[in-house]
């Protein structure tokens, strides 16, 4: 193949020329086509040069000079002055071929490359497409770039104020742990009074872990922080001995969590990845802290208003002689404020003929769901009490008038009914009556409101 | 046109475009035109991560069904099913049990591949990983560490390598010996084999321990020793209370 394009042309010129050559001689009697001033044998160059190029087209206009000499050797009978302007011609001719074909040539060229940076192109295109696939690929399904995310971190702490104190808690620690790696954590709920620390929540502990749930608050490092009111770190026991003596081995991070002006417990990671332990660490549990705090400060609150208060055993829900008492302390701060606070009363009425059929212990597990329902409308936050009645059930709702109270109270209805409901074994309907009352600006007082939606559900059993 | 009506005019007009629900989706429709570039960093921006709730379990199907489930996502994965399996709604509980099940066949195969290919180094460290899987299960941790032990014992009269030193160590830390561990070290010290791994490994244990002086002292030998890349920030952290 290499052999046939080197001497390809050659042969061609070669044999074009004889071709010519040899009609002239046996067909023609017109030596060197001297009645056509040799133009036949000047064409040649012309027809190389629109095809090959300059240096053959000179090749083969040398070889036909060669050809045509061979009619000048003596003997011949030939007059080169009339091959001039046939060579005149032909020079022409070859140089106007020439000058197109570098004209097409220069396109051609310009093509070529336009092709060549567009392939080049679309090969950096594929490459860039492949990686964008692997990195598209990698973000999908790497989870561990995925769950650092501020989103993440978003949807956590709005979850915060849906719960109750220790749900809360664990999602902080769960934060803790995403965001820190902790692998151990816990809170602790400082009692200054006694001057100690009460173990509040933990994740990550094994058996080996759980001790004492109370320690000291003097001469720990938990206490510190309380009575400081200011983090540790571990590595602040490389630079003040003073830590050093305070055991830091279970301390790697403690936070404390405030509640307003005064410490309410803190936060301590007591294990984690050597590698994690870090500004980024630091800095991440302080920012989760201090956004938690809000939703923690209402959960905190109401925790301390019902611990040690008596509830029903059954349903576990206060009773209403708390409703009234802090039913007091919210109509104060709604009039400080200029609100509104509305009291729901909700009655299951056909309460007899359930506890009748499934007896008293199964209705009042139907209550505790039904309590279950009431606080899941009407938002996070709100707690559930017993009405006066064992049959009854209060909540209260803030900064609502009588057309958004009216509006809650017909869509608990309708969730209440189009739920289906069970009272022991049995499938039943709970016939439920609703009473409420608003007070604007704090300007009743409770046992009133509670009279009156009592009132209203009176009326509605008439 | 308006450089703003050009990108944000995308959200505006979000309902006439294809939805993709994963990245490769909105790569593939942007490169078949059915998504204009917007839609696809849209949809790169708005990545709902797989561990936020309500769980989307197909995608928890899509990164199972990866032929390159990472060792962090497959960590990770691991403690959310074995939160799930104590999840009130039974489907939940029983696929949750189901991909635990999927997470540890997988590594189970690559480890009989790793022991018909006689690969020690290998097998020690797929052992090590399922111990790290079972975190939360203290016996099936304790076995598939001493697994790793085994897998990884030094040849006799062979010097220890570093890699080997490196996993023996993660294996005790696994196995919450740290005097073993720091007998290791010590063996290593004696053989004259020194590294800024080794000496941050010490570190660790130091950590572990709440000896924060110690740490700060093994962090400037190993500043000293040349530790770099990653390691760099923690050092500095130790050393300045800062990272550079």
């Amino acid at each position: 193949m290499k052999f046939h394009r080197r001497y390809r042309p050659g042969l061609e010129i070669f044999t074009i020329l004889l071709l010519v050559w040899a009609v002239n001689l046996w067909f023609f009697k017109d030596p060197a086509y001297e009645s056509w001033s040799g133009l036949p044998y000047f064409l040649v160059p012309a027809l190389f040069a629109g095809f090959y190029g300059t240096f053959l087209s000179l090749w083969a206009a040398g070889a036909s000079l060669l050809i045509v000499s061979l009619w000048f050797l003596p003997g011949g009978g030939t007059d080169v002055g009339r091959l001039v302007p046939g060579f005149l011609a032909g020079l022409t001719l070859t140089t106007l071929v020439l000058f197109l074909r570098s004209l097409f040539m220069d396109q051609t060229q310009r093509y070529r490359s336009r092709f060549r940076d567009l392939v080049g192109r679309n090969r950096r295109l594929e490459v860039e497409n492949a990686t964008l696939a692997v990195v598209a690929h990698t973000l999908e399904t790497r989870i561990a770039k995925q769950r650092r995310s501020l989103r993440f971190l978003v949807n956590k702490l709005n979850a915060l104020d849906r719960g109750n104190l220790p749900q809360a808690l664990e999602e902080i620690l769960e934060m803790v742990h995403i965001f820190i790696g902790a692998e151990k954590a816990s809170f602790w709920r400082y009692e200054a009074a006694e001057r100690s620390l009460v173990l509040t929540a933990f994740r990550g502990w094994e058996e080996s872990d759980r001790g004492p749930t109370t320690q000291p608050a003097d001469g720990t490092i938990p206490g510190w922080v309380c009575r400081n009111g200011q983090p540790f770190s571990l590595r602040m026991a490389v630079e003040q001995d003073h830590f050093s003596k305070l055991n830091p081995r279970h301390h790697l991070l403690t936070y404390p969590l405030r509640m307003g002006e005064r410490i309410w417990g803190v936060l301590n990671v007591e294990a984690m990845p050597f590698v994690q332990y870090s500004l980024h660490a630091e800095t991440m549990l302080e920012v989760i802290l201090k956004l938690a705090e809000k939703s923690l400060k209402p959960i905190i609150e109401r925790e301390l208003r019902f611990r040690d208060q008596e509830s029903n055993l059954r349903t576990g829900l206060p009773l209403a002689t708390l409703l009234i008492r802090i039913l007091g302390e919210e109509l104060l701060r709604t009039g400080q404020r200029q609100g509104s606070l509305s009291l729901v009363v909700i009655e299951v009425a056909n309460s007899e003929v359930l506890m009748d059929r499934a007896g008293a212990a199964a209705f009042q597990q139907t209550l505790a769901r039904l309590a279950t329902l009431l606080r899941n409308s009407a938002g996070p936050g709100t707690e559930v009490f017993h009405g006066r009645e064992d049959h009854q059930l209060a909540l209260y709702l803030t900064d609502r008038d009588t057309d958004g109270t009216a509006l809650f109270a017909l869509e608990l209805l309708g969730k209440i009914q189009s739920q289906s409901w069970t009272c022991g074994t049995e499938t039943v309907q709970l016939e439920i009556l609703i009473g409420y009352d608003i007070s604007r600006q704090g300007q009743d007082d409770p046992e009133k409101l509670l009279l009156n939606a009592e009132r209203l559900i009176q009326l509605q059993r008439q | 046109m308006d450089p703003f009506r050009l990108k944000f005019g995308y959200i505006q007009t979000l309902d006439r475009f294809f939805r993709p629900r994963t990245l490769n989706a909105a790569l593939k429709a942007m490169k078949a035109g059915a998504l204009p570039t917007e839609g696809f960093a849209w949809t790169m921006n708005s990545l709902k991560p797989v561990l936020e709730e309500p769980w989307d379990f197909r995608a928890f199907d899509r990164i199972l069904a990866s032929k390159e489930l990472d060792f962090g996502s497959a960590k990770i994965l691991m403690e959310l099913f074995e939160r799930m399996t104590g999840h009130p709604d039974f489907e939940t509980a029983l696929y949750a049990a189901e991909s635990i099940n999927f997470i540890e066949s997988h590594y189970a195969k690559k480890i009989h591949q790793a022991s018909a290919l006689a690969d020690g180094w290998m097998l020690a460290r797929l052992y090590l990983k399922m111990a790290v899987l079972n975190a939360s299960r203290p016996s099936i941790r304790r076995y598939y560490g001493l697994e790793a032990l085994k897998a990884s014992r030094p040849e006799p009269r062979r010097p220890l390598k570093l890699q080997d030193l490196l996993l023996r160590l993660a294996a005790y830390r696994v196995l919450e010996q740290p005097d073993r561990a720091l007998s290791l070290l010590n063996q290593a010290e004696k053989a004259g084999v020194a590294h800024p791994r080794l000496t941050l490994a010490r570190a660790q244990l130091a950590f572990e321990a709440g000896r924060a002086g110690e740490v700060a002292r093994l962090m400037n030998l190993a500043r000293s020793q040349g530790a770099s890349g990653r390691y760099r920030k923690l050092i500095d952290f130790w050393n300045t209370g800062e990272q550079r």
